[in-house]
Protein backbone atom coordinates (compact mmCIF):
# COMPACT_ATOMS: atom_id res chain seq x y z
CA UNK A 1 0.00 0.00 0.00
CA UNK A 2 2.38 2.44 -1.40
CA UNK A 3 1.83 6.32 -0.95
CA UNK A 4 2.71 8.52 -3.67
CA UNK A 5 2.31 12.60 -3.24
CA UNK A 6 3.38 14.02 -6.26
CA UNK A 7 2.73 17.26 -4.36
CA UNK A 8 5.56 17.07 -1.82
CA UNK A 9 7.47 14.45 -4.26
CA UNK A 10 6.97 11.81 -1.49
CA UNK A 11 7.25 8.13 -2.27
CA UNK A 12 6.54 5.70 1.11
CA UNK A 13 6.62 2.23 0.58
CA UNK A 14 6.02 -0.85 3.07
CA UNK A 15 8.49 -3.65 2.81
CA UNK A 16 7.62 -6.78 5.02
CA UNK A 17 10.26 -9.43 6.00
CA UNK A 18 8.27 -12.75 6.00
CA UNK A 19 9.68 -16.14 7.47
CA UNK A 20 9.21 -18.73 9.94
CA UNK A 21 10.22 -18.47 13.43
CA UNK A 22 13.83 -17.24 14.52
CA UNK A 23 14.41 -17.38 11.11
CA UNK A 24 16.00 -13.87 11.53
CA UNK A 25 14.03 -11.43 10.66
CA UNK A 26 14.30 -9.14 13.71
CA UNK A 27 17.93 -9.57 13.15
CA UNK A 28 18.16 -7.91 9.67
CA UNK A 29 16.51 -5.17 10.90
CA UNK A 30 18.55 -5.18 13.92
CA UNK A 31 21.52 -4.73 11.55
CA UNK A 32 20.19 -2.08 9.56
CA UNK A 33 19.17 0.00 12.65
CA UNK A 34 22.48 -0.52 13.88
CA UNK A 35 24.24 0.48 10.51
CA UNK A 36 22.27 4.00 10.60
CA UNK A 37 24.16 6.91 11.17
CA UNK A 38 23.20 8.22 14.03
CA UNK A 39 22.01 11.80 12.68
CA UNK A 40 19.91 10.15 10.51
CA UNK A 41 18.25 7.72 12.96
CA UNK A 42 15.09 7.79 14.11
CA UNK A 43 13.88 4.87 16.19
CA UNK A 44 12.91 1.25 15.30
CA UNK A 45 9.84 0.46 16.72
CA UNK A 46 9.69 -3.71 18.08
CA UNK A 47 6.52 -5.21 19.75
CA UNK A 48 7.73 -8.25 21.39
CA UNK A 49 7.01 -10.99 23.94
CA UNK A 50 8.87 -11.10 27.70
CA UNK A 51 11.36 -13.50 25.35
CA UNK A 52 11.85 -11.02 22.95
CA UNK A 53 10.21 -13.31 20.31
CA UNK A 54 7.86 -10.65 18.44
CA UNK A 55 4.45 -10.40 19.41
CA UNK A 56 3.19 -7.97 16.42
CA UNK A 57 5.77 -6.38 14.44
CA UNK A 58 9.30 -4.85 13.96
CA UNK A 59 9.48 -1.41 12.15
CA UNK A 60 12.24 0.44 11.14
CA UNK A 61 11.81 3.87 8.65
CA UNK A 62 14.23 4.45 6.09
CA UNK A 63 14.97 8.00 4.66
CA UNK A 64 16.73 6.47 1.48
CA UNK A 65 16.51 10.44 0.72
CA UNK A 66 16.17 11.94 -2.54
CA UNK A 67 15.64 9.31 -5.60
CA UNK A 68 15.62 11.01 -8.80
CA UNK A 69 13.73 14.09 -7.18
CA UNK A 70 11.33 12.39 -5.09
CA UNK A 71 12.26 11.93 -1.24
CA UNK A 72 11.54 8.26 -0.72
CA UNK A 73 10.75 6.27 2.45
CA UNK A 74 11.01 2.76 2.73
CA UNK A 75 9.18 1.32 5.76
CA UNK A 76 10.47 -2.51 7.17
CA UNK A 77 8.15 -4.34 9.13
CA UNK A 78 8.33 -8.15 9.91
CA UNK A 79 5.80 -10.43 10.64
CA UNK A 80 5.78 -12.69 14.29
CA UNK A 81 7.35 -16.06 12.75
CA UNK A 82 5.93 -18.51 15.55
CA UNK A 83 3.09 -20.55 13.81
CA UNK A 84 0.04 -19.31 16.02
CA UNK A 85 0.38 -15.78 15.42
CA UNK A 86 -1.12 -16.23 11.87
CA UNK A 87 -3.57 -14.09 12.87
CA UNK A 88 -1.46 -11.26 13.31
CA UNK A 89 0.54 -12.00 10.70
CA UNK A 90 -1.93 -11.17 8.00
CA UNK A 91 -2.76 -7.99 9.71
CA UNK A 92 1.53 -7.09 9.10
CA UNK A 93 1.28 -8.02 5.48
CA UNK A 94 -1.71 -6.65 4.47
CA UNK A 95 -0.73 -3.45 2.45
CA UNK A 96 2.67 -4.60 1.84
CA UNK A 97 4.54 -3.15 -1.33
CA UNK A 98 7.20 -5.57 -1.40
CA UNK A 99 8.12 -9.01 0.66
CA UNK A 100 11.65 -10.42 1.62
CA UNK A 101 11.14 -14.18 2.68
CA UNK A 102 13.64 -14.78 5.28
CA UNK A 103 14.92 -18.73 5.00
CA UNK A 104 16.49 -20.39 7.99
CA UNK A 105 18.93 -22.73 6.28
CA UNK A 106 19.51 -25.79 8.44
CA UNK A 107 18.54 -28.81 7.65
CA UNK A 108 16.25 -29.02 11.01
CA UNK A 109 13.98 -26.13 9.68
CA UNK A 110 13.52 -27.24 6.34
CA UNK A 111 9.71 -28.06 6.59
CA UNK A 112 9.28 -25.04 8.72
CA UNK A 113 10.44 -23.07 5.65
CA UNK A 114 8.43 -24.70 3.46
CA UNK A 115 5.28 -24.47 5.71
CA UNK A 116 5.84 -20.84 6.24
CA UNK A 117 6.33 -20.09 2.11
CA UNK A 118 3.10 -21.76 1.80
CA UNK A 119 1.42 -20.02 4.70
CA UNK A 120 2.77 -16.71 3.11
CA UNK A 121 0.83 -18.14 -0.47
CA UNK A 122 -2.10 -18.37 1.65
CA UNK A 123 -2.17 -15.16 3.61
CA UNK A 124 -1.53 -13.15 0.47
CA UNK A 125 -4.74 -14.68 -1.26
CA UNK A 126 -6.79 -13.79 1.88
CA UNK A 127 -5.87 -9.93 0.96
CA UNK A 128 -6.37 -10.22 -2.92
CA UNK A 129 -2.57 -10.72 -3.81
CA UNK A 130 -1.01 -12.72 -6.33
CA UNK A 131 2.75 -14.45 -4.57
CA UNK A 132 3.75 -14.57 -8.60
CA UNK A 133 3.23 -10.72 -9.04
CA UNK A 134 4.23 -9.15 -5.76
CA UNK A 135 8.16 -8.12 -5.48
CA UNK A 136 9.91 -10.30 -3.81
CA UNK A 137 12.94 -11.28 -3.02
CA UNK A 138 14.62 -14.88 -0.88
CA UNK A 139 16.89 -14.93 1.74
CA UNK A 140 18.44 -17.81 2.42
CA UNK A 141 20.25 -16.81 6.40
CA UNK A 142 22.16 -18.65 9.05
CA UNK A 143 24.89 -19.89 6.17
CA UNK A 144 27.25 -19.28 8.68
CA UNK A 145 25.73 -22.73 10.63
CA UNK A 146 27.08 -26.40 11.10
CA UNK A 147 24.19 -28.24 9.33
CA UNK A 148 22.29 -26.53 6.43
CA UNK A 149 20.73 -27.19 3.43
CA UNK A 150 22.98 -26.25 0.22
CA UNK A 151 21.81 -23.24 -1.59
CA UNK A 152 20.57 -24.82 -4.85
CA UNK A 153 18.29 -27.63 -2.59
CA UNK A 154 16.76 -23.82 -0.69
CA UNK A 155 16.24 -22.16 -4.64
CA UNK A 156 14.97 -25.53 -5.64
CA UNK A 157 12.41 -25.54 -2.86
CA UNK A 158 11.32 -22.43 -2.62
CA UNK A 159 12.20 -19.96 -5.24
CA UNK A 160 9.80 -21.23 -7.39
CA UNK A 161 9.78 -17.39 -8.96
CA UNK A 162 13.16 -17.39 -9.50
CA UNK A 163 13.11 -14.28 -8.06
CA UNK A 164 16.91 -12.59 -6.58
CA UNK A 165 18.06 -15.06 -3.64
CA UNK A 166 20.81 -14.14 -1.17
CA UNK A 167 22.77 -16.27 1.30
CA UNK A 168 23.24 -14.17 4.57
CA UNK A 169 23.90 -14.10 8.15
CA UNK A 170 21.72 -11.73 9.62
CA UNK A 171 24.05 -11.36 12.52
CA UNK A 172 27.24 -10.31 10.89
CA UNK A 173 25.24 -8.70 8.58
CA UNK A 174 26.44 -10.48 5.66
CA UNK A 175 23.87 -10.82 2.66
CA UNK A 176 21.57 -7.87 4.67
CA UNK A 177 22.14 -4.50 2.75
CA UNK A 178 22.28 -6.72 -0.81
CA UNK A 179 18.82 -7.99 0.24
CA UNK A 180 17.59 -4.67 0.88
CA UNK A 181 19.01 -2.77 -1.94
CA UNK A 182 17.19 -5.85 -4.27
CA UNK A 183 13.89 -5.86 -2.47
CA UNK A 184 13.96 -1.73 -2.55
CA UNK A 185 14.62 -1.77 -6.55
CA UNK A 186 11.79 -4.01 -6.90
CA UNK A 187 9.45 -2.33 -5.35
CA UNK A 188 9.81 0.88 -6.46
CA UNK A 189 10.44 -0.28 -10.02
CA UNK A 190 7.43 -2.08 -9.81
CA UNK A 191 5.99 1.61 -9.03
CA UNK A 192 7.47 3.03 -11.53
CA UNK A 193 6.43 0.54 -14.40
CA UNK A 194 3.02 1.15 -13.21
CA UNK A 195 2.69 5.02 -13.22
CA UNK A 196 5.45 5.28 -16.15
CA UNK A 197 3.42 7.59 -18.91
CA UNK B 1 -10.00 -7.85 -0.41
CA UNK B 2 -8.11 -5.83 -3.27
CA UNK B 3 -4.37 -4.28 -2.35
CA UNK B 4 -4.59 -0.22 -2.92
CA UNK B 5 -2.42 2.45 -3.51
CA UNK B 6 -2.84 5.91 -2.10
CA UNK B 7 -1.90 8.62 -4.69
CA UNK B 8 -1.91 12.63 -3.73
CA UNK B 9 -2.05 15.18 -6.44
CA UNK B 10 -1.39 18.81 -6.07
CA UNK B 11 -5.53 19.79 -4.91
CA UNK B 12 -6.11 16.79 -2.74
CA UNK B 13 -3.21 17.76 -0.69
CA UNK B 14 -4.37 21.74 -0.79
CA UNK B 15 -8.12 19.94 0.58
CA UNK B 16 -6.41 17.58 3.11
CA UNK B 17 -3.96 20.21 4.73
CA UNK B 18 -7.05 22.96 4.51
CA UNK B 19 -9.01 20.16 6.42
CA UNK B 20 -6.46 19.63 8.81
CA UNK B 21 -5.80 23.31 9.87
CA UNK B 22 -9.12 23.78 10.75
CA UNK B 23 -9.51 20.80 12.30
CA UNK B 24 -6.75 21.64 14.90
CA UNK B 25 -8.15 24.99 15.40
CA UNK B 26 -12.13 23.72 16.25
CA UNK B 27 -10.57 20.88 18.24
CA UNK B 28 -8.11 22.82 20.00
CA UNK B 29 -5.79 19.52 19.58
CA UNK B 30 -2.35 19.53 20.10
CA UNK B 31 -1.45 17.73 17.07
CA UNK B 32 -3.65 15.95 14.43
CA UNK B 33 -2.01 12.85 12.34
CA UNK B 34 -3.62 11.58 9.27
CA UNK B 35 -2.34 7.93 7.97
CA UNK B 36 -3.35 5.23 6.07
CA UNK B 37 -4.49 2.07 7.56
CA UNK B 38 -1.00 0.32 7.08
CA UNK B 39 0.30 3.26 8.78
CA UNK B 40 1.82 5.94 6.05
CA UNK B 41 1.91 8.79 7.64
CA UNK B 42 -0.40 11.75 5.27
CA UNK B 43 -0.48 14.75 6.78
CA UNK B 44 -0.02 16.37 10.07
CA UNK B 45 -1.04 19.57 11.79
CA UNK B 46 0.18 21.31 15.24
CA UNK B 47 3.04 20.88 17.33
CA UNK B 48 4.83 17.68 16.02
CA UNK B 49 7.95 18.13 17.03
CA UNK B 50 8.17 16.44 19.74
CA UNK B 51 7.01 13.03 18.64
CA UNK B 52 8.92 10.32 16.46
CA UNK B 53 5.60 10.50 14.03
CA UNK B 54 7.01 7.58 11.34
CA UNK B 55 6.95 5.29 14.31
CA UNK B 56 3.59 7.17 15.84
CA UNK B 57 1.93 5.94 12.48
CA UNK B 58 2.96 2.84 12.28
CA UNK B 59 2.03 1.97 15.64
CA UNK B 60 -1.40 3.53 15.34
CA UNK B 61 -1.80 1.64 11.74
CA UNK B 62 -1.31 -1.45 14.06
CA UNK B 63 -3.44 -0.62 17.05
CA UNK B 64 -6.38 0.27 14.36
CA UNK B 65 -6.01 -2.95 12.50
CA UNK B 66 -5.87 -5.32 14.79
CA UNK B 67 -9.06 -3.37 16.49
CA UNK B 68 -10.92 -4.04 13.46
CA UNK B 69 -10.08 -7.94 13.34
CA UNK B 70 -11.45 -7.98 17.22
CA UNK B 71 -14.65 -6.61 15.61
CA UNK B 72 -15.19 -9.10 13.28
CA UNK B 73 -14.18 -11.66 16.00
CA UNK B 74 -17.33 -10.03 17.89
CA UNK B 75 -19.56 -10.26 14.70
CA UNK B 76 -19.15 -6.19 15.03
CA UNK B 77 -18.60 -4.47 11.28
CA UNK B 78 -15.71 -2.43 12.65
CA UNK B 79 -14.83 0.05 15.18
CA UNK B 80 -14.67 3.03 13.86
CA UNK B 81 -13.55 5.13 16.94
CA UNK B 82 -10.76 4.63 19.35
CA UNK B 83 -9.68 6.57 22.65
CA UNK B 84 -6.84 6.26 24.49
CA UNK B 85 -6.92 8.45 27.92
CA UNK B 86 -3.70 9.12 29.46
CA UNK B 87 -2.65 11.16 32.94
CA UNK B 88 -1.07 14.23 30.34
CA UNK B 89 -2.34 13.17 27.20
CA UNK B 90 -4.92 11.81 25.07
CA UNK B 91 -5.67 10.10 21.82
CA UNK B 92 -8.82 9.85 19.78
CA UNK B 93 -8.73 7.79 17.04
CA UNK B 94 -11.50 7.85 14.17
CA UNK B 95 -11.57 6.06 10.83
CA UNK B 96 -12.33 8.23 7.60
CA UNK B 97 -13.54 6.20 4.43
CA UNK B 98 -12.76 3.20 5.44
CA UNK B 99 -9.03 3.39 4.77
CA UNK B 100 -7.62 6.23 6.89
CA UNK B 101 -7.20 7.05 10.59
CA UNK B 102 -7.76 10.55 12.16
CA UNK B 103 -5.73 10.68 14.61
CA UNK B 104 -5.82 13.64 17.48
CA UNK B 105 -3.03 14.10 20.52
CA UNK B 106 -4.91 16.25 22.93
CA UNK B 107 -4.42 17.65 26.55
CA UNK B 108 -6.13 19.08 29.18
CA UNK B 109 -6.82 22.36 27.19
CA UNK B 110 -9.69 20.66 25.71
CA UNK B 111 -12.25 17.83 26.34
CA UNK B 112 -12.74 14.13 24.49
CA UNK B 113 -16.57 15.46 23.40
CA UNK B 114 -15.71 18.65 21.73
CA UNK B 115 -12.34 16.88 19.67
CA UNK B 116 -15.57 13.71 18.29
CA UNK B 117 -17.67 16.64 17.44
CA UNK B 118 -14.98 18.55 15.76
CA UNK B 119 -13.63 15.16 14.34
CA UNK B 120 -17.42 14.36 12.83
CA UNK B 121 -17.06 17.68 10.74
CA UNK B 122 -13.27 16.81 9.58
CA UNK B 123 -14.57 13.34 8.98
CA UNK B 124 -17.57 14.72 6.50
CA UNK B 125 -14.92 17.33 4.87
CA UNK B 126 -12.13 15.04 3.90
CA UNK B 127 -14.00 11.70 2.99
CA UNK B 128 -14.33 12.48 -0.41
CA UNK B 129 -11.42 14.24 -1.05
CA UNK B 130 -9.12 11.02 0.22
CA UNK B 131 -11.86 8.54 -1.54
CA UNK B 132 -10.04 10.27 -4.48
CA UNK B 133 -6.84 8.92 -3.58
CA UNK B 134 -7.86 5.44 -3.47
CA UNK B 135 -6.14 3.80 -6.68
CA UNK B 136 -6.58 0.05 -7.19
CA UNK B 137 -3.03 -1.93 -6.77
CA UNK B 138 -3.97 -4.67 -9.57
CA UNK B 139 -1.87 -4.81 -12.33
CA UNK B 140 -5.06 -4.96 -14.18
CA UNK B 141 -5.96 -1.41 -12.43
CA UNK B 142 -2.61 -0.29 -13.61
CA UNK B 143 -3.33 -1.45 -17.05
CA UNK B 144 -6.83 0.46 -16.83
CA UNK B 145 -5.49 3.54 -15.57
CA UNK B 146 -2.49 3.35 -18.12
CA UNK B 147 -4.91 3.15 -21.13
CA UNK B 148 -7.14 6.27 -19.50
CA UNK B 149 -4.42 8.07 -19.44
CA UNK B 150 -2.80 7.35 -23.11
CA UNK B 151 -6.66 8.07 -24.49
CA UNK B 152 -7.93 10.23 -22.20
CA UNK B 153 -7.59 13.95 -21.59
CA UNK B 154 -8.47 13.87 -17.85
CA UNK B 155 -9.24 10.50 -15.56
CA UNK B 156 -13.02 9.62 -15.34
CA UNK B 157 -14.43 11.53 -11.93
CA UNK B 158 -13.73 9.62 -8.51
CA UNK B 159 -10.42 8.72 -10.19
CA UNK B 160 -7.60 10.63 -9.08
CA UNK B 161 -4.91 12.15 -11.12
CA UNK B 162 -1.63 10.82 -10.20
CA UNK B 163 0.18 10.74 -13.75
CA UNK B 164 0.55 14.16 -13.51
CA UNK B 165 4.25 13.25 -14.29
CA UNK B 166 6.18 9.92 -14.96
CA UNK B 167 7.70 8.57 -11.77
CA UNK B 168 11.23 8.01 -12.68
CA UNK B 169 13.68 5.22 -13.21
CA UNK B 170 14.91 4.06 -10.33
CA UNK B 171 17.23 1.31 -10.78
CA UNK B 172 20.85 2.56 -9.88
CA UNK B 173 19.45 5.16 -7.83
CA UNK B 174 17.98 3.07 -5.17
CA UNK B 175 21.76 1.41 -5.07
CA UNK B 176 23.04 5.23 -4.70
CA UNK B 177 20.36 6.19 -2.38
CA UNK B 178 21.80 3.10 -0.02
CA UNK B 179 24.87 3.72 -0.29
CA UNK B 180 24.79 7.06 0.89
CA UNK B 181 22.46 6.23 3.42
CA UNK B 182 25.06 4.09 5.38
CA UNK B 183 28.06 5.23 4.20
Amino acid sequence: MSLINYSSKEITCKIVYYGPGRCGKTTNLQYIYGKIPDAKRSSMVSLATEKDRTLFFDFLPLELGDIAGYKTRVQLYTVPGQVFYNSTRKLVLQGADGIVFVADSQVDLWQENTESLANLRDNLGILGMDISKVPLVMQYNKRDMPNIVSVAELDHALNFRKVPHYEAVATTGAGVFDTLKAISALVLQSLSAKYRR
Amino acid sequence: MTNIQFVLSDDINRAVEASMGRYLKDSRASCVLLLSKSGHLISQAGFTSNFNVQSIAALIGGIFTSTQALAKIVDEEKFKVMFQEGKNWNVYFCLISDQFILATVFDKSTVVGMIRHAAGEAEREMSPVLARAIVADTDQAARDLSQEMDQAPAPAAGVPAPQEEALPDFNQAVEDALSKLFS
